[in-house]
């Protein structure tokens, strides 16, 4: 069978058929014997493919999910610390002397 | 969209997806957590995608080829072929012969034929989360039936 034919099954399998292809593929159903028995060996595998399917342990999806939301609050942690530690630097070098009072009321 | 809900809907797409070319569990585990992650970060970017699961996939893709050279590298060469470990689900007995002859083609292979008749790819989509030619998809995925009807006739025979 040739490559145009197995695109064909594959839209097919895929629900992606344009309307010339839908005639095209009842067309080569109606006649010939070849493509049909290939479609149907085609379509049976397809299923026996969404057969081998496995669902992933839901502890360790939950696990995984848990890690990702985990590392996501230290990211922004680390983030929100340099970004104090940068502010305060610059606020020490250029408040006058007279505000460090209200810097240190202000942090607590 | 939530990350919540992207998680819980394209978890086992992914993880399904990465099983067609790796067996250590802990290793897909892994990409699992490094490509979730990176979805995380960039969230706002899913609204400008056409394909949320091409781009999840694509991602993961990326992630799955960077590990497995790091992998490499650190003389665990064979850590991509390593057998299943026991946390993941056994397969039912009626599947376990067409698994059996899934493993006989390479992993790049299973991955387009899993990618074309599960998860509903078309050729250009592949290619793009496989960082390969459309030509070189198809005709991967040409010989990959025709070498997978030749063993399905075998069994059968």
């Amino acid at each position: 069978m040739n490559h145009v034919r197995e695109d064909l099954i594959i839209k097919y399998i895929q629900n992606d058929l344009s309307v010339e292809e839908k005639m095209e593929l009842y067309d080569l159903m109606l006649k010939d014997g070849g493509f049909r028995k290939r479609l149907k060996e085609e379509l049976e595998f397809s299923r026996k493919l969404r057969d081998t399917n496995l669902t992933l342990d839901r502890n360790v999806k939950d696990r995984i999910y848990q890690e990702i939301r985990l590392r996501a609050v230290k990211e922004n942690l680390a983030r929100m610390d340099i970004g104090n530690l940068v502010t305060e630097k610059i606020l020490r070098l250029f408040m006058p002397k007279i505000c460090s009072p209200l810097f240190k009321m202000l942090k607590k | 969209m939530v990350f919540e809900e992207v998680y819980n809907e394209y978890v086992d797409i992914v993880f399904n997806y990465l099983r067609q070319r790796l067996k250590d569990s802990y290793l897909i585990e892994d990409i699992l957590q490094e490509t979730f992650y990176a979805v995380y970060r960039n969230l706002p970017e899913l609204k400008k995608k056409d394909s949320i699961k091409s781009w999840i996939l694509s991602i993961a893709h990326n992630k799955m080829v960077d590990k497995i050279r790091k992998v490499s590298k650190e003389t665990l060469p064979d850590l991509a072929e390593k057998e299943a470990e026991p946390s993941i689900d056994p397969l039912p007995e009626s599947t376990l012969f067409l698994e059996e002859i899934l493993q006989k083609l390479p992993g790049e292979d299973r991955q387009i034929l899993y990618g074309l008749y599960v998860l509903q790819l078309k050729y250009s989509e592949l290619a793009e989360i496989m960082n390969l030619p459309e030509g070189t998809i198809k005709s991967k995925a040409y010989h990959a039936r025709k070498e997978l009807k030749d063993c399905l006739k075998e069994g059968a025979g």
